[in-house]
């Protein structure tokens, strides 16, 4: 019984052992490790500011600020590159070895192009200052707009055909800057931009309406706004919709892309039903080797079409047509273009 | 007699241990997120990262390791609403479904692209779509999952782990209310969390919000083992976060990056220790560098992706703006009339030869990308294709003198100046990081050259 504990004593001790060595060992080689840092002249990059605000600038406009080190450090110190996250370029403008005492500079550029808001970019300045290999150089502030305008851009959403859809923009103006809308227009037709009178000051607000839309189908285009301010001359809010007969389907074209003879593609269309009245009656295929199954959605009423082709369809481009004929007046066939290539 | 002891002391230990500790499972939580439209580095520069193709290639080498891999994505597929982010929404959930995701949270540049696309995809894409906090209104059938709970089940461990998804609410916007309805996160999450805690032994959020919200998620709720979350993130290497126990971290913007999270599970630790059987590992950001081989399946998708925007002519399609003041472009063979030597000289810089290579890269039909490598393109009389505008091909006089035909009726107006601001329309820090302006102009600079002067009209 004796022998059983003395040989499970040295089990736990061997596992406590183990469990601790590897701390020890770690504990020790940094030890080591302390010691030859003593002995080696380590460079030591300090920056005069780490973060840089350039308070508020307006659109189009950009910054440039420079920001200088030193190398405090007994050692030589290299810069082995800057690197800047996207919107701002970074630069190192001094020489990229410098001795103790010796001092640099890193010159950062933020464009603000047409971004508009809050702003916080980063600059990684890498070096071989150990305790510093990757120094975050930080630039912060915020650009804003002579003229805002919102939305930035309009959506209509799904409208009948047949219906009208008004939505509306206001344009804010910096109060100082005295700046004017001179107009507001968009050259589609079937939009017409009311002003609301009720405007505060230093704010304006339209109507923008799309009138009884003849086209089914999504529709775009631009509302254009001019103004008196030289940076912002001409601001244009695109807009968008689309409008729904009796039934929506998409994808608008099926494409299979390219693949190899005799891999099994399959291609989906959806058909939703805005006019519950309207009903499938046929389905065409060009060329006749275009196979397709009818199913309904999970009880939706909505319609799934899996299109796929025969197997013995020859090497090459694919270009055929799916028509669904249906009983509504406004729509009664649908064409949806196929395209693809089989590869040998 | 001791040495029998011995061994059976050692056999017993090791049966014990075995026991107790069992035998791990290792699991990888893949994670990728606001890819913005960037399916591929454009090629621009050398050392780009990011694209859907060493994507591939970097999950399928953790699929080779054999371990159980769990890819999940964040949300913004694109970065806004039209053909071409339709298109993209389309291949990148392809691509999504044939690295095997499990799921897909939805952001708000993803509902932008419409409801229809949206309804679209969810019943047609076997990534399962992901938000327990919004709703989608539209008359377009949608699939949305509240959560997701995926059990495994092998030889060693079983265990379950259920995924969560919010859409931050100061990401609506007004191309989005008509159709989506966004409860506040923290409602929501409160009574799924309830829920799954007892049914999961992880759970893990995809949090589409701002970097401090999901902190503040990450307080209220520690039963979440795992937040992964960023808006905006540029550098995710540096933006891992720990609230307690619970890791926050990002893939950063523009499919750069991939992030790893490791976990070893044991499910012989679970009578012992409760809940805590699911032991975090590492969590790893890595940069898609050219390390990672371009996989030929996405390759060919690519292609694809090409092929569509060809087919589609959506070049043409784009819509053009009026330029100011009337002005419309004259092309670079009128102003090589009389500037001859400048044009020449052109001619043989990157400005002059910039349209091949896009073509050389098969980009031509892209509008994303023809936009800096033609002259005037979303202009009216700018570039629209190449059948109608090879006077317009390439960085021509007139992408940084401005349009010119004010000048060529009347040469002695002002016309012209120019700074080198214009240059940084297209060498931005995303395209042309190592830009600047002095290096630069030394390619391009023009040589002088002495006009006869014309008497005025």
């Amino acid at each position: 019984m004796k022998e059983i504990r003395k040989y499970l004593l040295v089990l736990i001790c061997i596992l406590l052992i183990s469990e601790n060595s590897y701390y020890i060992f770690a504990a020790d080689n940094k030890k080591i490790e302390n010691v030859i840092d003593e002995k080696v002249e380590k460079p030591n990059l300090v920056f005069e500011e780490q973060t840089y605000d350039f308070g508020r600038i307006y659109i189009g406009e950009s910054v440039n600020h420079g920001f200088k080190f030193k190398n405090i450090g007994v050692g030589e110190l290299v810069i082995n590159n800057v690197k800047s996250s996207c919107g701002c370029t970074a630069a190192l403008v001094s020489k990229n070895k410098l001795l103790k005492d010796e001092e640099g500079q890193v010159d950062v550029k933020f464009n603000a192009g047409h971004y508009v808001g809050k702003v916080t970019k980063s600059v990684i300045v890498n070096s071989n200052d150990p305790e510093n290999l990757k120094y975050k150089l930080i630039i912060t502030g915020e650009v804003i707009e002579e003229v805002s305008v919102s939305p930035k851009r309009i959506n209509f959403g799904i409208i009948r055909r047949g219906d009208s859809c008004t939505k509306s923009i206001e344009i804010k103006i910096v109060p100082e800057l005295k700046i004017e809308v001179k107009k507001v227009e968009s050259p589609n037709p079937y939009v017409t931009i009311t002003q609301n009178k009720i405007s505060e000051e230093n704010k304006y607000s339209y109507f923008v309406t799309i009138n009884k839309y003849d086209y089914i189908g999504k529709f775009n285009g631009i509302v254009f706004i001019y103004s008196s301010s030289n940076k912002q001359e001409r601001i244009d809010v695109p807009f968008s919709g689309e409008v729904v007969g009796d039934l929506t389907f998409y994808p608008e074209n099926l494409y299979f892309g390219s693949f190899k003879k005799g891999q099994d593609v399959k291609k989906t269309i959806i058909i939703n039903f805005v006019n519950k009245e309207v009903k499938i009656e046929k389905i065409e295929t060009e060329p006749s080797n275009i196979n397709y199954i009818v199913s309904e959605l999970n009880n939706t009423g909505t319609k799934k079409i899996d299109v796929n082709l025969s197997k013995d369809t020859t090497v090459g481009k694919i270009t055929g047509s799916l028509k669904i004929y249906t009983n509504s007046v406004i729509q009664p066939v649908i064409n949806i273009p196929i395209n693809g290539e089989i590869k040998g | 007699m001791k040495m029998y002891f011995g061994c059976l002391i050692i056999v017993t230990f090791i049966f014990i241990s075995t026991k107790i500790y069992g035998s791990a499972t290792d699991l990888l939580i893949i994670f990728s997120g606001e890819e913005l439209g960037n399916l591929e580095p454009c090629g621009c520069f050398e050392g780009q990262i990011g694209g859907i193709s060493r994507r591939y290639a970097l999950i399928d080498s953790f699929r080779k390791q054999k371990k159980i891999i769990l890819p999940v994505s964040l949300g913004d597929l694109t970065k806004s609403s039209g053909r071409q982010e339709v298109i993209k929404m389309e291949i990148l959930c392809y691509a999504l479904e044939r690295m095997d995701y499990i799921l897909h949270n939805l952001g708000e540049k993803d509902l932008e692209v419409g409801p229809q696309l949206i309804s679209y995809l969810s019943q047609t894409n076997k990534v399962a779509f992901l938000s327990s906090n919004v709703q989608i209104t539209s008359p377009f059938p949608t699939k949305i999952n509240k959560y997701v709970l995926k059990e495994y089940v092998d030889s060693k461990n079983s265990f379950k782990i259920a995924f969560l998804g919010i859409l931050s609410k100061s990401f609506f916007n007004n191309n989005i209310s008509d159709f989506v309805n966004i409860i506040e996160p923290i409602k929501a999450l409160e009574l799924l969390v309830k829920q799954l805690h007892d049914k999961a032994n992880l759970i893990i959020l995809l949090s589409h919000a701002p970097l401090g919200e999901s902190i503040e998620i990450a307080k209220l709720f520690p039963e979440i083992g795992l937040i992964i979350t960023g808006h905006g993130i540029e550098e995710p290497k540096d933006s891992i976060t720990y609230v307690n126990n619970t890791a926050i971290v990002s893939s950063g913007t523009g499919g750069k990056y991939i992030g790893v999270a490791e976990y070893s599970i044991n499910n012989k630790l679970a009578p012992l220790y409760a809940k805590v059987f699911t032991k975090s590992k590492s969590v790893e950001i890595i940069p898609l560098d050219n390390k990672y081989k371009d996989s030929l399946e996405m390759v060919s998708l690519l292609k694809d992706y090409q092929q569509m925007l060809m087919d589609e002519d959506l070049l043409s399609k784009t819509p053009q703006m009026p330029l100011l003041n009337g002005l419309s472009y004259v092309g670079n063979l009128t102003c090589g009339i009389c500037h001859k030597l400048v044009y020449d000289h052109w001619s043989k810089t990157q400005h002059g030869v910039s349209y091949n290579t896009l073509v050389n890269k098969g980009h031509q039909y892209d509008p994303e990308c023809i936009r800096c490598h033609t002259t005037g393109y979303g202009f009216i009389s700018g570039f629209l294709n190449y059948e109608n505008n090879q006077n317009l091909i390439n960085v021509g006089c007139e992408s940084c003198h401005g349009a010119g035909s004010e000048h060529v009726k009347n040469v002695s107006n002002v016309y012209g100046v120019t700074d080198e601001s214009i240059c940084d329309m297209c060498h931005d820090n995303e395209h042309s990081p190592e830009f600047q302006f002095k290096g630069y102009w030394e390619r391009i600079k023009h040589p002088k050259e002495f006009l006869k002067k014309l008497p005025n009209p």
